[in-house]
């Protein structure tokens, strides 16, 4: 019986069970620290992205903040690890949920505005983090780190607290947090709230109208993308180690987010995914080509890079190229629509 | 708290407020007319204050023919930037506006970073050392020149807008973008002179701060906050709100910054922002 149902969702998903397993067997074939460590920040930024995604993609409301609810997931966690000796293990899920609670938080904030508002609003968010994750004084100042940021303290080769001496161990952790984001958002558009969720992102006056709850779906979506944010950061300053306010706050991280998920496809599960693929590898050979060849001097030179990547995607495929090769896929017949 | 401390910054605070006026203008009448929030104007911002830097530093140009030669400058850049940037974006959903300005914004200060190196850069002035007493208070003498070539900016862009013809077009787009092309009038004409003032706008107030403020690649973030703030206390698409916004918003952070510990200053203007999106997103002063 247990058999046959694993048999048959196997059957219907063919496609996506293959690439798992060759996702999963891949840093084994290729036994490189580098590749693993490349491909390890590339599913954090996927989770992100995903998170990000939730939000813009499903719900319509475009954020310019979600690197602050990354931030914060991330500083939950260690601060978890260091204040009451918290294994990273439990305390992603926690700090993650602390997250998903204060982004809601903000939702209701923000429950009026729309559009341009809400995106104003929340590029607003980070640097009101920024200046409190800065400031240096009392208890706050020893317990935030200040400007600083604060580290993971060093335990050696520990499974129990997350640290291991090589990059292999990240890599299946971040694996395994990018499927449970996956299945998070697939178990999300698949039930009613998932609907609702989509009708007020195509039009809310249309969706409030027909009876949903406006504020109680822009609150628990919110929540949603919020937590796989928060996830993000946990697992990032785990694998990293540090976090620091100008790298948690600032508007870099925050874009490369919104890259990856533009890239990929907007308001589609695997698009981001897809982005993050594409972006962090590219990113990685641009910033290694640059130094090779100039040194240091051309050090923001990749950013310059990415904005117009950025902007021709925008101004060319508003959805993303993910929908596009798809179309591709199945007018080929490669794939089936579903 | 010593009331003298305080009336000083309130009063500095309406002269950088005049200056951010100026800056708002700019964003202001884009936002309207084009229906576009361009995210990047605080960098254009920048790059005026670095070439007002570098005018100064290069060539000795003394700061009144630069509140001139910049401007100008930023006038003929303005048109190609119009056709080969900004045009596709008119009329498409906020978001990808958002999105694209906001990444050319990201462009913009890397390359400043990539040029101009991180090191704050100041334009040098005999003026900034000096004020004038007057009574109690006193007024430093590169903030009153840089609040009176404002006040002098703000009087010619509101005779422009609402004495002259051209000026009334603009104002009518901003009213309503659909109407004016019923009116026998081609938008995107209208569209290119507002996106050109919009610029020209930007430095001027480019010029004008760097007559006091240094300039480093990540200003640019800082006054596109600062101009956000006062765009939306003034309400966007109103052109007599940005003056009460601008003000307000200067006054804020001068007077903040002198009752709360200094990094707190940008925390209460941010917050006054998140409060007025959220409670009143049309703005103070629109009816």
């Amino acid at each position: 019986m247990m058999f046959k149902l694993i048999q048959s969702i196997i059957r219907e998903n063919i496609f996506q069970v293959v690439t798992v397993i060759i996702l999963l067997i891949l840093p084994l074939i290729v036994n490189q620290t580098y590749i693993h460590h490349v491909l390890t920040i590339c599913w954090i930024y996927a989770i992100a992205a995903i998170g990000w995604n939730v939000c813009y993609g499903y719900a319509g409301l475009l954020s310019f903040g979600h690197t602050a609810f990354f931030g914060i997931g991330a500083y939950l966690t260690v601060m978890l690890i260091r204040a009451i000796g918290l294994t990273p293990w439990v305390g992603i899920f926690l700090a993650s949920i602390l997250t998903a609670a204060f982004g809601m938080g903000i939702a209701w904030v923000t429950a009026r505005t729309r559009g341009v508002y809400f995106t104003l609003c929340t590029q607003a968010i980070p640097p009101v983090f920024f200046v409190i994750f800065t400031w240096r004084v009392g208890w706050w100042g020893e317990f935030a780190g200040g400007s600083y940021g604060l580290t993971v303290p060093y335990r050696g080769h520990d499974p129990i607290f997350m640290q291991f001496n090589y990059p292999l161990p990240y890599y299946y952790i971040a694996f395994g947090f990018l499927i449970l984001s996956i299945w998070i958002v697939i178990r999300l558009i698949k039930s009613k709230f998932g609907y609702y969720l989509r009708a007020i992102g195509e039009e809310q006056d249309a969706a409030s109208s027909l009876g949903i709850n406006i504020l109680r779906t822009r609150i628990l979506g919110m929540g949603i993308s919020t937590l796989i944010t928060g996830i993000s950061g946990a697992v990032y300053v785990n694998f990293l180690h540090i976090i620091d306010p100008y790298e948690a706050f600032g508007f870099t991280l925050n874009l490369q987010f919104i890259l990856a998920g533009m890239l990929g496809g907007v308001g589609t599960i695997i698009g981001p995914v897809f982005g993050a693929l594409l972006l962090v590898p590219f990113s990685e050979f641009v910033k290694l080509f640059l130094e090779q060849r100039f040194g240091y001097g051309l050090i923001g030179a990749h950013f310059v890079l990415y904005g117009i990547v950025l902007m021709f995607v925008t101004a060319l495929m508003p959805r993303g190229l993910y929908p596009k090769v798809k179309e591709t896929l199945i007018k080929k017949g490669l794939i089936r629509r579903r | 708290m010593d009331p003298l401390l305080m009336f000083q910054s309130i009063v500095t605070g309406f002269l950088l407020g005049g200056i951010l006026t100026v800056m708002t203008l700019g964003l202001d009448v884009i936002a309207g007319v084009l229906g576009l929030v361009n995210v990047a104007q605080g960098e254009f911002l920048m790059f005026a204050m670095y070439a007002a830097f570098f005018l100064d530093r290069l060539f000795n140009v003394p700061i009144f023919a630069m509140f001139g030669i910049v401007p100008l400058l930023y006038l003929f850049l303005s048109i190609p930037l119009y056709l080969g940037v900004y045009r596709i974006m008119v009329g498409k959903p906020a978001s990808s506006q958002l999105i694209y300005t906001s990444s050319l914004s990201l462009a913009l200060q890397n390359a400043a970073l990539v040029l101009f190196l991180s090191d704050p850069r100041q334009l040098y002035n005999p003026y900034r050392a000096e004020a004038f007493d007057i009574g109690p208070i006193q007024l430093n003498k590169a903030l009153l020149i840089a609040f009176i070539l404002a006040a002098v900016t703000s009087i010619i862009v509101f005779y422009f807008l609402y004495r002259t013809e051209r000026g009334s077009v603009i104002r009518a787009a901003i009213n309503n973008r659909q109407l004016i092309s019923l009116l026998g009038i081609d938008p995107h004409r209208v569209y290119l002179q507002a996106f050109c003032l919009g610029i020209v706008l930007s430095a001027v107030g480019g010029v004008l701060l760097s007559i006091y403020y240094p300039v480093s690649p990540t200003v640019g973030a800082t006054y596109n906050l600062f101009m956000w703030v006062s765009l939306v206390l003034g309400g966007i698409g109103t052109i007599r709100g940005c003056l009460a916004g601008g003000l307000i918003t200067g006054v804020l952070l001068n007077f903040s910054a002198v009752i709360l510990p200094v990094n707190f200053r940008n925390l209460i203007v941010l917050i006054i922002f998140m409060i007025t999106i959220a409670v009143r997103p049309e703005g103070l002063f629109r009816k």
